[in-house]
C-alpha cells in the first residue's frame, strides 16, 4: 500500500472542467473579456436604478445634444438620454444574443451529435432535414412565425435560434464523424459503455473547441440579426430599443449627430471583442494539450 | 564565408560531403537540437543507410540537404554539405531548385500522399523533365513511359493516363521512384520509402532500388528505422540517436560487431526466436475452447447510399473463416494490409456487423445477443489498439480512463479505486505518480502501457491485440512485447495477437494463422508455420522478411502476388 500513500500526495484528481477553469483564469485576455461581459450584464439589468432618465420620455425641446454633464453620452433627436437607451437596449441585445444562441446551441449540438454518432440512415434523414431548412428563406420564415403567433420577444429568440442551429448541427456532425472513428471510441464501446456515456464523456468534450468558436461567432450574428428584424418592423418596436436598432438609427444621422452612432458602435464592438477573447480562452482552456506545464 | 578544409575540397572520391552539420528547431519550449554535428561522405554508386528511431534526426538531416526544412522553426546552426563544389545549405533557392529533382532525387515515405490525387500519373512524371530540360511535352511523355517501364510497371503507356487512386501502394512508390530517377540524378535520397508498404512489396521495392543503382551507378542515401531493411540494402551505415551519429561503418561491421551500446540495444530489440514459455498442448481440448469462430463472413457493402448498396462493390473482407482459441493460449494472426486480419478482430469484438457465421465465447453465441446481454458479454472481450495516440481520450486524465474501465462491472469506493488504479499502473510498469496526467504528457510506449492497463482493468477472458506494437520504435516495441508476455504468463491471459510483422508473431504466439484475402490459408503451431510453411503465400511472406543477420540473408523470391 506504499504506492497508495505516494499517490495521495499528488492530491485529488481534477475534472476537465476544474482544470479548464484553472487554465482559463490564467489567460488574461479571456478573464478581461469575461469581466467586461459580466459588467455589461449587470449594468443592463440594473439600468432602472442607474440613470435618472426614462428610456421613453421624449424632450422634443431639447432635441439632439452632444455629450454633457447632464447627459453623459448626449441625447437623440427626440431628446432621449442615449446612455439610458444604451443600458436598456443592452437588455434586449444581450438577451437575444445569449438566449437565441443557447437555443441554437442546444438544438444544433444534440442534432449533430445524434446524427454523427448513429450515422447511416438516421444521419441521412437528419441531415436532409437540415438541408431543407437551409433552403427556406429566413425572412419569410420569421414573418410567418410572427403572423401565426403574434409579436413576442421570446418568440423572436426562438425564431432566430431555430435558424442559427443549422450550421451548428453541420459543424458538430462533421466533427463527430471524425472522432467516431478514433480508437478510444472503439475502446469505450468494447468496454460496454452505453451510447449516452460515450457521447457525453468521450465525444462531446472533444468537439467543444469548434462548438465554442462557432458560438462566439453566432452571438454577434444574432445581435445584428435582431436589429435587421427590428428594422423590418419584426423585432423590437419603439420606444424599446436595442444596440442594433440604436446603431441603425445612428447611421441615418451620422453626419449631424455622430455620437448617436459612435457610442452604440463602441459598446457593441466591446461586447464582441470580449466574446472573442473569452471564446478563444475557453477553447484553449478545454484542451489539455495546450496547457503549459 | 565558411572556411572549407583543404582536405575536403580536393577529395574527389566523395560525391557529397557533409561536415559538422547541426540543425535546431525553435519552439515555445526553447531550442531543440535535431541534428548535432553530423559528418559523413557519400561515394558514387554506394548506398549509405541511416538508421535510427523516431526523433533521432535522420529525416531532418535528409530534408536539410535539399533545403526542404521550413525556417523558422528550423535553423541550420553550422556545418556544410558540399555537393559538386556547392554548399547545399547556403545555396540560394533558385539554384537549389536546379538541383532538386534533377541532380538529387528524393523518394518520400508515404506513397499515398506524395502524389497529387488530381493529376494523372503522366502529368506528374513529366513534370521534373519539362522543368529541368528544354524538351517538348511529347518527348517528355515518351521518356516518362520508358521510365515507368524501367521501374517494372506493366503497361506504362496506359498507366500514364491513370490517376494515383487507381494504383496500389507499391505501384505508387514505383512511380515515385521513376519520378526521382527520371533526370538521371547523381544522388537518390529515399526517406523510409518502404515503411508504408507490405513486406512482400517492400522486398520488391528494395530489389528495384538496388537494381537501378547498379545500372545507373548513382549514390543512394537510404533512411529507415528498420534494421532489417538497412541490412538488406546499405553498403555503409550510420546509426543516429538524439541527433548524433553514434556509430558508423560498413553494414557488415555494424551488424556483426556493433560497438556502441545503442546499436547493440537496437539489434537486441529485434524479436528473434519463439515464445519463451510454451503453452501446454494438453490444454487444447474440447472443454477448454474459449472462443470458437465458425464460417464467419464480414463483407463491406460498396455503396452506402440511402436506397441500399450496390452489390458489385462489396468487399469480402473476411470470407468464411473458422478457428478456435483455447484458454490460456496466444493465437497469432498474421497477414498483409487488406488481408482482413483487423476486420476479423473487430468482428469478434462486435465492432462490425457480421454477415454470416457464428462467434461463440464461453459457449455463448454473440451475434444474436440483445444490447443488454451484449454489454455483459463485452466485459469478457477487450482490445488493445494499434495507435496509442488515438486510443486514449485526450481530454480525460489517466486516472479517469482507468477508473472508468475498473468500474464497468461494479462501482468502487474512492479509496479502493485509487488503490486499484495504482496497482494496475504498477502491473504495466508505470509510476503511479503519473495518475492525474493527460495522455499527451506520455510517450508512445507509455501510452500503449496505459491502453494495456485499460484492457486489463475490465478483467476480460480474451484480449485481442491489433498491431499493438507497429506504431512504436523498435526498442519500445521489445519492451511492450516483454510486458505482454509477462502479463500473459502472470494472469494466464488468452490473446489473439494480430500483426503484419512475422517475427513479432513468431515471438508472441503459440499457434499462428496466416490470412490472405479474407481467408485463413494456414493455421498451425507457430514453429510448424515458420519452419515448414505449406501454403505458397506463407512461403512468399517468409522469404520477404528482411533479416538482419547478413550471413543468412535470404534471397528475394517475392512474386507480384499481392500487387495485382
Amino acid at each position: 500500500m506504499k504506492s497508495l500513500e505516494n499517490l495521495k500526495q499528488f492530491g485529488q484528481g481534477h475534472s476537465l472542467w476544474q482544470d479548464a477553469w484553472t487554465r482559463l483564469s490564467r489567460n488574461k485576455a479571456a478573464v478581461l473579456g469575461l469581466i467586461t461581459l459580466i459588467c455589461m450584464v449587470l449594468l443592463a439589468v440594473s439600468a432602472g436604478w442607474l440613470t435618472p432618465y426614462s428610456y421613453e420620455t421624449q424632450d422634443l425641446a431639447l432635441g439632439a445634444t452632444p455629450p454633457s454633464a447632464a447627459h453623459w453620452l448626449g441625447t437623440d433627436t427626440l431628446g432621449r438620454d442615449l446612455l439610458t437607451r444604451l443600458l436598456y437596449g443592452g437588455r434586449v441585445s444581450l438577451m437575444v444574443g445569449f438566449l437565441a444562441t443557447a437555443v441554437a446551441l442546444i438544438i444544433g449540438v444534440s442534432w449533430g451529435l445524434v446524427a454523427g454518432y448513429i450515422g447511416g440512415r438516421v444521419d441521412h434523414v437528419m441531415m436532409r432535414i437540415v438541408d431543407i431548412l437551409y433552403a427556406m428563406p429566413f425572412t419569410i420564415f420569421i414573418i410567418l412565425l410572427m403572423v401565426v403567433f403574434g409579436q413576442n420577444i421570446f418568440l423572436l429568440f426562438l425564431a432566430i435560434g431555430a435558424v442559427e442551429w443549422l450550421t451548428m448541427a453541420r459543424i458538430v456532425r462533421g466533427q463527430v464523424l471524425t472522432i467516431r472513428h478514433q480508437e478510444y471510441i472503439d475502446a469505450a464501446i468494447t468496454m460496454g459503455l452505453s451510447s449516452n456515456v460515450i457521447i457525453w464523456r468521450h465525444i462531446l468534450p472533444n468537439v467543444l473547441g469548434p462548438i465554442i468558436v462557432y458560438t462566439t461567432l453566432t452571438i454577434p450574428n444574432v445581435i445584428l440579426l435582431e436589429s435587421f428584424l427590428s428594422f423590418l418592423g419584426l423585432g423590437i418596436q419603439p420606444p424599446h430599443s436595442s444596440w442594433g436598432a440604436l446603431i441603425s438609427t445612428g447611421v441615418d444621422t451620422m453626419e449631424e449627430y455622430p455620437w448617436l452612432l459612435i457610442y452604440p458602435g463602441c459598446v457593441l464592438s466591446l461586447a464582441l471583442f470580449s466574446l472573442n477573447f473569452l471564446g478563444d480562452g475557453l477553447r484553449d482552456a478545454l484542451d489539455p494539450r495546450t496547457a503549459k506545464n | 564565408m565558411r572556411s572549407i578544409p583543404a582536405r575536403q575540397r580536393t577529395d574527389s572520391l566523395s560525391l557529397l560531403t557533409v561536415n559538422n552539420l547541426s540543425i535546431s528547431f525553435q519552439s515555445r519550449a526553447g531550442r531543440i537540437i535535431a541534428v548535432d554535428g553530423a559528418s559523413f561522405e557519400l561515394e558514387p554508386g554506394k548506398t549509405l543507410g541511416i538508421v535510427g528511431e523516431s526523433g533521432s534526426g535522420k529525416s531532418v538531416l535528409c530534408y536539410s540537404l535539399l533545403g526542404l526544412l521550413r525556417s523558422p522553426p528550423a535553423i541550420i546552426e553550422k556545418g556544410t554539405a558540399l555537393f559538386d563544389g556547392m554548399d547545399l545549405l547556403t545555396l540560394p533557392e533558385h539554384r537549389l531548385r536546379m538541383i532538386r529533382g534533377n541532380r538529387i532525387g528524393m523518394v518520400f515515405q508515404d506513397p499515398m500522399t506524395s502524389l497529387n490525387p488530381y493529376l494523372s500519373i503522366g502529368k506528374q512524371v513529366i513534370e521534373p523533365l519539362c522543368l529541368h530540360r528544354q524538351i517538348s511535352r511529347k518527348t517528355a511523355w515518351g521518356i516518362a513511359i520508358q521510365a515507368l517501364e524501367e521501374v517494372g510497371l506493366d503497361g506504362p503507356a496506359r498507366l500514364m493516363n491513370n490517376y494515383p487512386h487507381q494504383l496500389s501502394g507499391g505501384m505508387r512508390q514505383r512511380v515515385m521512384i521513376a519520378m526521382a530517377m527520371i533526370n538521371k540524378p547523381e544522388i537518390l535520397i529515399a526517406d523510409e520509402p518502404t515503411t508504408a508498404l507490405d513486406v512482400t512489396i517492400q522486398a520488391q521495392i528494395l530489389e528495384l532500388i538496388k537494381e537501378l543503382q547498379r545500372e545507373k551507378n548513382i549514390a543512394v542515401i537510404f533512411v529507415s528505422h528498420d534494421l532489417g531493411v538497412i541490412a538488406r540494402i546499405a553498403d555503409h551505415v550510420l546509426v543516429m540517436q538524439h541527433g548524433r551519429i553514434v556509430e558508423r561503418g560498413s553494414a557488415n561491421d555494424i551488424f556483426q560487431h556493433p560497438r556502441h551500446a545503442y546499436t547493440r540495444n537496437l539489434l537486441a530489440s529485434i524479436p528473434t526466436g519463439t515464445k519463451p514459455h510454451k503453452y501446454d498442448p494438453a490444454g487444447r481440448n474440447q472443454h477448454n475452447v474459449l472462443l470458437s469462430v465458425q464460417h464467419l463472413k464480414t463483407w463491406y457493402d460498396g455503396d452506402n447510399s440511402f436506397f441500399g448498396g450496390n452489390t458489385d462493390l462489396t468487399v469480402k473482407a473476411v470470407d468464411n473463416v473458422s478457428f478456435e482459441v483455447y484458454r490460456g493460449e496466444t493465437l497469432g494472426l498474421v497477414g498483409e494490409s487488406g488481408s482482413g486480419k483487423s476486420t476479423l478482430g473487430r468482428s469478434i469484438m462486435q465492432l462490425l456487423d457480421i454477415k454470416e457465421g457464428t462467434i461463440t465465447l464461453n459457449n455463448q453465441e454473440l451475434a444474436g445477443l440483445g444490447p443488454r446481454q451484449l454489454k455483459q458479454a463485452r466485459y469478457n472481450l477487450q482490445m488493445i489498439f494499434q495507435d496509442p495516440y488515438a486510443s486514449l481520450n485526450p481530454r480525460i486524465t489517466i486516472f479517469d480512463t482507468l477508473a472508468e474501465a475498473l468500474q464497468i462491472r461494479n462501482s468502487m469506493s474512492d479509496r479502493d479505486l485509487l488503490a486499484a488504479v495504482s496497482s494496475l499502473l504498477n502491473d504495466v510498469g508505470l509510476e503511479p505518480a503519473h495518475v492525474y496526467k493527460y495522455p499527451h504528457e506520455f510517450s508512445g510506449g507509455q501510452r500503449q502501457r496505459i491502453a494495456i492497463a485499460r484492457a486489463l482493468a475490465v478483467k476480460p477472458q480474451l484480449i485481442i491485440a491489433d498491431e499493438p506494437v507497429s506504431a512504436l520504435d523498435v526498442t519500445i516495441q521489445s519492451q511492450i512485447l516483454e510486458l505482454l508476455l509477462d502479463l500473459v504468463r502472470r494472469h494466464g491471459l488468452t490473446m489473439i495477437f494480430i500483426s503484419h510483422d512475422l517475427s513479432v508473431v513468431r515471438y508472441m504466439a503459440d499457434r499462428t494463422a496466416v490470412m490472405y484475402r479474407g481467408r485463413i490459408v494456414e493455421l498451425d503451431h507457430t514453429e510448424t508455420v515458420f519452419n515448414h510453411p505449406k501454403h505458397p503465400y506463407t512461403q512468399t511472406l517468409l522469404s520477404a522478411i528482411p533479416v538482419v543477420k547478413l550471413t543468412r540473408k535470404i534471397e528475394n523470391k517475392a512474386t507480384e502476388i499481392t500487387e495485382k
